[in-house]
């Protein structure tokens, strides 16, 4: 017998004190959050949930799972990230919940923690950044995102595993040299209702801060971010305005960024899409940022998800996670720009010839994504290549004819190296 | 009155109001199958959430919730105010926008990415 899960059923049995809380005129962080951030990002801040095990994407390759971190090993990255580990291995204990810092890393645009949580036998919990109260190199910074990750094969709210914590920070420029860290992590035992869990009626009344003052250095890689100046023109003109121009690239062995002009943030087309950037680079990596984000009015960036590049809906084995992260080191990237209508908008349009007038059906959006349809994925524009010229490197050989399957959905036709954009980055260069 | 007595009586009025106010667009929506008003959206967006499991993967009706729950706690304090804005209370976005002083097309974007994760922690919970 199949039963139907009814969310607008379900969401109205919701915790009083949550409904009671979002009664109230709204007035807590609107400053900092929104005013705050207005100039500088235009969306709202983001917080993420990382089930890994639930989601998969077919095209991820096997990975080389030698991890010497935990922070490592929880997100799928290859390679090893213990050169930009800080091993702080300090635990704290306070009402019934025992919490070791175990290891740090930091960048201008990310604090990555790895902890090991332990809230009592049998008792679940959970846990966060404390955006307000921590400190890096004495300041404020409000995270843009925040993702949390217990790995490929535990339950992110189970009573003792380890966890990742990520923030994303966009306004963050940190000095060189040595930098003090004020971390406040907060966790909550959540109630045991004999076959249910609950948050307790008043969690951030009862949530329980832990204290973390250490030093770390996030020179080295900030030494192994690569910067590129970009100008590569993709997608299509046309009466729907989809063409964006790259401006800017920056990979390390954690993330890859490209910011994008030629969309502001309320024009449709970001709005109604999800935007992606998907492909390889020259060694065989796969490569996969999601648009979407606006630093500013006019520039959007694609990042690489800490997720990786994994759809919804398929079960993912444990040694197929892996980060769709370029090598920093390779010599181009061939990426496809990709659009694919957001659900909240998929539903099919109807017409009312009662009220002529177009109204909207409701399907099951998901269905609507199926593998065999790309997950919804339509190319926009060619393919491109953007070189890369390292500094202080001879020059390679002309590199293997694209592999430019894995940009394509099934069925479509792959068009010819010579039709394929190619554009070199401009001012290769090393960060230092 | 409910059996118990609810916590939070402002909470219970506005849960009768609700369930009354979506059982009655239901009832529209499912015989004109049109209109633009804004709770034909908040349907249809709650509608995304919804998925069929087996009786054997059954998980009782308040680990359900606690699901929801355990997922709004996560959420930042604005993100959670505007789901829970959106969808108990049915607000229309451009009020939600207007609340939050940021645009229609900003808090569409981060309802779509909550929605998705969401759905995507209730499937794990329930299926797995």
């Amino acid at each position: 017998m199949k039963k139907e899960f009814d969310f607008s059923k379900e969401f109205g049995e919701i915790d009083e004190k949550l409904v009671e809380n979002a009664g109230k005129e709204w007035t807590r962080k609107k400053h900092y959050v929104f005013q705050r951030y207005s100039r500088k990002i235009a969306g709202i801040a983001i917080l993420v949930i990382f089930f890994i095990a639930a989601a998969s994407n077919s095209n991820v390759q096997a990975a080389v799972k030698e991890f010497t971190t935990k922070i490592g090993e929880a997100l799928g990255f290859t390679k090893d990230l213990s050169p930009y580990t800080k091993m702080i291995n300090q635990t704290l204990t306070k009402n019934g919940i025992s919490l070791t810092l175990k290891e740090v890393i930091l960048d201008d645009r990310i604090l990555a923690v790895a902890v090991h949580a332990d809230f009592g036998e049998g008792k679940e919990g959970t846990l966060w950044v404390n955006d307000e109260k921590t400190l890096i190199d004495g300041q404020w910074h409000m995270a843009y995102e925040s993702m949390q990750s217990a790995g490929i094969d535990t339950d992110i709210f189970k009573p003792e595993r380890d966890t990742v914590l990520i923030q994303i920070y966009e306004d963050q420029l940190l000095p060189d040299g040595d930098v003090n860290v004020h971390l406040v992590l907060e966790g909550v035992k959540l109630i045991d209702l004999g076959d249910a869990v609950a948050l307790p009626e008043e969690y951030d009344k009862e949530s329980v801060e832990f204290v973390y003052d250490f030093v770390i250095t996030p020179e080295e890689l900030k030494a192994k971010t690569v910067k590129k100046e970009l100008d590569v023109t993709v997608g299509v003109s046309g009466t729907e305005k989809k063409k964006l121009t790259l401006k800017e690239l920056a990979m390390n062995d954690l993330y890859c960024r490209i910011v994008a002009e030629g969309v502001t943030w309320d024009d449709d087309w970001p709005n109604q899409y999800d935007l992606k950037l998907k492909g390889t680079d020259n060694l065989g990596n796969p490569v996969s940022l999601e648009g979407g984000r606006f630093l500013s009015e006019n520039e959007m960036l694609f990042t690489t998800d800490f997720l990786g590049d994994y759809e919804t809906g398929v079960a993912i084995e444990d040694d197929k996670v892996q980060m769709s992260v370029p090598d920093k080191d390779c010599d181009y990237l061939d990426l496809q720009l990709y659009e694919r209508k957001i659900i909240w908008d998929g539903a099919e349009e109807i017409l009312d010839e009662e009220e002529g007038i177009y109204g909207q059906e409701s399907g099951d959006a998901w269905e609507m994504y199926a593998e065999e349809e790309n997950y919804g994925w339509e190319p926009v524009g060619k393919p491109f290549r953007v070189m890369i010229t390292h500094t202080g490197r001879a020059a390679k050989e002309t590199p293997a004819p694209f592999d430019l399957y894995s940009s394509y959905a099934p069925g479509e036709e792959i068009p010819k190296e010579d039709d394929l954009i190619t554009e070199d980055a401009q001012d290769g260069s090393h960060t230092g | 009155m409910p059996p118990h007595k609810p916590n939070v009586l402002s909470a219970f009025v506005g849960k009768i109001t609700r369930g009354f106010a979506i059982d009655s667009f239901r009832k529209k929506y499912a015989a004109k199958r049109g209109g633009l008003l804004h709770r034909e959206d908040v349907c249809s967006e709650m509608d995304e959430l919804k998925f069929s499991y087996t009786v054997d993967e059954q998980m009782a009706e308040k680990e359900l919730v606690g699901v929801i729950e355990r997922f709004l706690l996560k959420l930042r304090e604005a993100d959670r105010d505007i789901f829970i804005r959106r969808y108990w209370y049915l607000d229309p976005i451009k009020e939600i926008a207007k609340r939050h002083g940021v645009t229609e097309g900003c808090v569409k974007t981060n309802l779509c990415r909550n929605r998705k994760k969401l759905y995507r922690m209730l499937k794990q919970e329930v299926l797995i």
